[in-house]
């Protein structure tokens, strides 16, 4: 009889396809390849901050970087608002999104596919999109919505101004913050078993009861991780607030450590390390806190006696369709009218421009000598991590969830240190270790390299996601399979992966996403023969003949369209797979009579 | 059996995407570190000038001095084509419109040019640490005068470009602004050289339809109460437009006080985007412009917009050119140092400087090529006296004390 904690853990005392030893050995080799590779360029950049000596001088070990950066003026005003903003839009966005996950994932809403499908689309499109698009809705002098307004009558004018503080939490709740957390939270919540809802209802619960008691508590772990995935990313945020906030002299503290890199020749990386050091304190906040969430409970839904099974919306279904509707209209209309309708302006939303179309940029763009090696550079790129991640992350979280191996709380803490540095600093950090490490130096200008980067680069999410799920999952299906004689390696792929194939397709989606539009973790490491399309829109962000963002908006629609095909084919493979819901409560609770019921385990 | 295919194509689909890796993997990446700095840095060796009296700039080269010349230029041509490319990285002046402009040098000269671009800020560490690594990756690098002379002197990265220029017409100082070459490196006067001479008015963008540029006859007159808050700027203290803020600062008519009412007193909107202020500019929620606006407003003019950088008159402080993001420099250790010595003294002859012109639309400091291509905005006045910035010999010293006035100032008043 297998060892199981309260999770549903296997221990290894029990399994006796791994044997203790090669647990050992196994671990050690996670933590050896994923420690250097996480903790070496954090470690380089840290220590490189206490050093204030010149180019070419010798080591001068002292504090004054740290000194710099936190007696910057105005550098607390600047925690205190990111936290502003912080807290302003996830604790709007973060239960909207709750709910909609619910709804789209237990519910028979109408197309739940379909809509959950535009939330994915929506987290596809380019930031910078949704925040021009939305200040030319709400611009307090020329917006379109304030203009509008104005016609009313007894009305002068609209009453809203992006550049403010709700305008910086509005774009923000259009851009990201709703659509990443539904794509990441619906598949968990689609593996809900119905018998615990079904009880909450026989008791006399309603189905909003049902929710907020049974079901939220149940998804605690997903719930737990999306809300810190996010957490740790707070001081990483900076476009949107760069862009509304600087004109209103509203600096959140990621301007800051922008500052000290754009402000000063060279570069003060010291002090914008020191800045950005104050997230090692949230994670170590994070590390332990969701680790006891986890494994505080059993939050094993789906067992072999799992029952799947939707809940019917009844009256209410026509107004919540409408609502879930009209949230994807606002999160993609405003930047797909941008991306794609300001490519055939002179300038995008510049109806005076003279003329006021042109296809001049779409010829530049199929002009432009580096863009069809860019196209290819990310296909292969995005390809790839999409393709080697979900199975390398979904192995790490087995390790992580699955076996009392010793050491995995340090391999799970060395996943969060991955966020420590933002940006163009683990960037640099990056460089570092390519040129500085033997085994990767020969990598170094190629493909390779920046494959390399990008499959890593979406370790944490991935590995945090696919945990999640895996807490959600009994042992009794894997301790069937080896009790029938299956070896680890089979009952993996014949068990495990057929349940978290939804999870998978999530996970390779999200890292092709991910993939494609990254720039600062592979600016330094790739040059013009593998740039990619995300580098490419950013050089013609940054022209200096001007800022050719209607060219960036062309090459953001091919990197959009690249994604959203592949994952149509991914979910039109994976929906095949995993855990089906196709049938209301009421109708699981008919005898189908037949041998393999709709809403089975595929 | 199902999983067992699906295993087997997930795994097919893993070997693919290697595949598609190693035969999508560009066939030229970055080209071979050299070998360590005992050995030769590439097979060819580098083209020797012959034993020829130094050109006089002055004297018209006689008919012996120019086959001698023509001579070494062929070898040099010859030995850089044996090398094949040029490793170079344009930014800042030279901008988008380098790709299709630098194909006229590739067909003629049958040297590939592989460039990048992308921001001098983010090149500089990656450079220092690629030679950190033994890495010797840039031939050559036209930017601004950051980081050539913080970052990349003192890091030992560039070379000195003068011993290298052997063109009659480069060396040439009368055709030359200010009949000099333009070196800003003090005190060496060696490593980087200038190749924008844009002239302006007065650096001040303004919206037409609200603006009469005639009420402003000096820089004082910004500080008028009726400009307050109605002054859209770049951020002063970012590395790219220090330039102007060490001009105000280095003028004896405006200095320190100038620039400190003018960041304390008129209320300033602050963007980091020039785009975003030259747009606010045309939309009339500011009158003026400043700090390096100047490419953003040029072109909304060009869409008609009703917005101008050119003033009718100069103020009464003065002009100044400067080289902004239009210096040239070569590397130490050059992958292809023949290439390298070759496009140099192209690129710094009347050919080369026409090719920039277009590139950029920014006037070249030669004074013999035509202004074709060339943004009218940026063509100087030949009545003007210009200050030139950055060939002073504390210039550096200067600009950190200016951007020190700007952030106390700046934040004195919480930005």
């Amino acid at each position: 009889m297998a060892v199981r904690s309260p999770t549903g853990v296997i221990g290894t005392r029990r399994t006796p396809w791994v044997r203790p030893g090669t647990g050992t050995f196994i671990m050690a080799l996670l933590l050896i390849v994923f420690g250097f590779w996480i903790f070496a360029p954090i470690v380089v950049i840290l220590v490189n901050s206490f050093n204030i000596a010149g180019i070419n001088q010798p080591t001068e070990w002292s504090l004054e970087n740290w000194r710099i950066a936190f007696s910057e003026p105005g550098i607390f005003t600047a925690l205190r608002n990111t936290f502003v903003v912080y807290i302003g839009y996830k604790a709007i966005g973060f239960p909207i999104a709750i709910l909609i996950a619910w709804t789209l994932a237990r519910t028979n809403i109408h197309w739940s596919y379909g809509l959950e499908f535009m939330f994915w689309v929506s987290f596809m499109l380019p930031g910078i999109a949704t925040t021009i698009g939305w200040v030319f809705m709400l611009d307090p002098d020329f917006g379109l919505v304030n203009v509008a307004i104005g016609y009313l009558p007894f009305i002068e004018h609209g009453p809203f101004n992006i550049y403010s503080v709700p305008g910086i939490i509005w774009v923000h709740l259009m851009g990201n913050t709703i659509s990443s957390a539904v794509m990441l939270l619906t598949p968990a919540f689609r593996n809900m078993n119905l018998s615990l809802e079904e009880a909450s209802r026989v008791s006399g619960a309603s189905n909003l009861r049902t929710m907020m008691r049974v079901t939220i508590p149940v998804m605690i772990p997903a719930i737990t991780v999306v809300f810190m995935l996010n957490l740790v990313r707070i001081f990483q945020s900076f476009e949107t607030e760069l862009i509304l906030g600087t004109p209103i002299d509203f600096y959140v503290y990621s301007t800051k450590i922008f500052q000290f890199i754009r402000f000063f020749d060279p570069p003060l990386y010291g002090s914008a390390t020191a800045l950005a050091s104050v997230v090692l304190v949230i994670i170590a906040f994070i590390v332990p806190l969701q680790r006891w969430l986890t494994t505080r409970r059993n939050y094993a839904t789906i067992t072999g006696s799992f029952k799947p099974g939707l809940i019917d919306l009844g009256k209410w279904h026509p107004l919540v369709f409408g609502l879930v509707l009209f949230l994807i209209l606002l999160l993609t209309a405003i930047p797909v009218l941008i991306l794609a309708g300001g490519s055939f302006m002179t300038r995008v939303g510049w109806f005076s421009s003279t003329p006021t179309y042109t296809l001049s940029h779409w010829q530049d763009v199929f002009a432009n000598r580096f863009f069809l090696s860019a196209l290819r550079n990310t296909l292969i790129i995005s390809l790839s991590t999409a393709i080697v991640s979900p199975i390398l992350f979904s192995m790490v979280a087995y390790v992580l969830v699955r076996t009392r191996w010793q050491w995995r709380s340090v391999l799970d803490a060395i996943f969060w240190m991955s966020t420590a540095m933002p940006g163009i600093l683990s960037g640099l950090g990056l460089l570092w270790l390519f040129l500085g490490t033997p085994i990767l130096t020969p990598l170094y200008g190629t493909l390779y390299a920046l494959v390399l980067v990008v499959i890593m680069q979406g370790k944490l999410t991935s590995t945090q996601l696919i945990k999640g799920v895996f807490l959600q999952m009994g042992a009794d299906m894997e301790e069937a399979a080896r009790v029938a004689g299956a070896g680890w390696w089979r009952t993996y792929f014949r068990i495990w992966i057929p349940l978290l194939m939804p999870t998978l397709i999530l996970i390779g989606t999200f890292n092709f996403v991910i993939a494609a539009g990254t720039t600062s973790s592979i600016i330094l490491i790739a040059d013009r023969g593998t740039s990619t399309l995300s580098l490419l829109a950013l050089d013609m962000m940054t022209s200096t003949v001007g800022q050719d963002l209607e060219g960036a908006g062309i090459v953001s629609l091919f990197m959009v369209a690249q994604t959203a095909g592949i994952a149509l084919i991914a979910r039109k493979f994976g929906l095949q797979l995993g855990v089906s819901h196709t049938r209301t409560a009421r109708e699981a609770d008919r005898p189908t009579g037949s041998t393999a019921p709709a809403g089975a385990i595929h | 059996m199902k999983w067992t295919r699906l295993s087997m194509v997930l795994i097919a689909g893993i070997a693919g995407a290697l595949l598609l890796v190693a035969c999508g993997a560009d066939p030229t990446p970055t080209p071979t570190p050299p070998p360590p700095p005992t050995a030769t840095p590439t097979p060819v060796p580098v083209a020797q000038p012959t034993e020829a009296p130094a050109p006089d700039p002055t004297a018209t080269p006689t008919p012996d001095a120019m086959a001698m010349f023509e001579a070494e230029k062929a070898d040099l041509l010859a030995a850089a084509q044996e090398e094949g490319e040029l490793q170079a990285f344009f930014c800042c002046a030279l901008g988008d419109g380098t790709a299709d402009h630098i194909r006229g040098f590739e067909d003629k000269y049958r040297i590939k040019v592989v460039f990048s671009g992308g921001s001098s800020r983010e090149q500089a560490p990656k450079v220092i640490a690629e030679r950190e690594a033994g890495q010797y990756t840039l031939d050559v690098w036209s930017g601004g005068l950051n980081p050539a002379i913080p970052t990349l002197i003192p890091g030992g990265v560039i070379q000195p470009l003068k011993p290298l220029l052997f063109f009659p017409e480069v060396l040439d100082e009368s055709g030359w602004y200010d009949n000099r070459l333009h070196w800003f490196d003090q005190p060496d006067n060696e490593y980087v050289i200038g190749w924008n001479g844009s002239g302006t008015t007065a650096g001040i963008a303004y919206n037409t339809d609200l603006v009469d540029p005639n009420e402003i006859q000096s820089f004082w007159d910004l500080l008028d109460p009726k400009w307050k808050g109605k002054i859209i700027i770049r951020d002063p203290r970012e590395v790219g437009s220090s330039g102007t803020t060490a001009f105000y600062y280095m003028n004896e008519q405006l200095g320190e006080e100038w620039l400190t009412r003018m960041m304390t007193e008129m209320d300033l909107t602050l963007t980091s985007n020039a785009r975003q202020a030259a747009e606010q500019l045309a939309l009339g929620k500011f009158h003026l412009c400043m700090w390096a606006c100047g490419r953003e407003v040029q072109r909304l003019e060009r869409e008609g917009q009703p917005v101008d950088d050119v003033f009718p008159h100069i103020l009464a402080e003065g002009a100044s050119i400067s080289p902004g993001g239009g210096a040239f420099y070569v590397l130490d250790r050059p992958p292809n140092p023949n290439a390298q010595k070759f496009f140099a003294n192209w690129f710094l002859s009347r050919e080369g400087q026409i090719f920039a012109q277009k590139a950029s639309e920014s006037q070249s400091l030669r004074t013999d090529i035509p202004t074709d291509g060339v943004n009218p905005a940026s063509i100087r006045n030949p009545d003007v006296d210009y200050f030139i910035l950055g060939s002073q010999t504390d210039y550096q010293e200067q600009l950190e004390s200016a951007l020190t006035v700007v952030r106390d100032a700046l934040a004195s008043v919480g930005k």
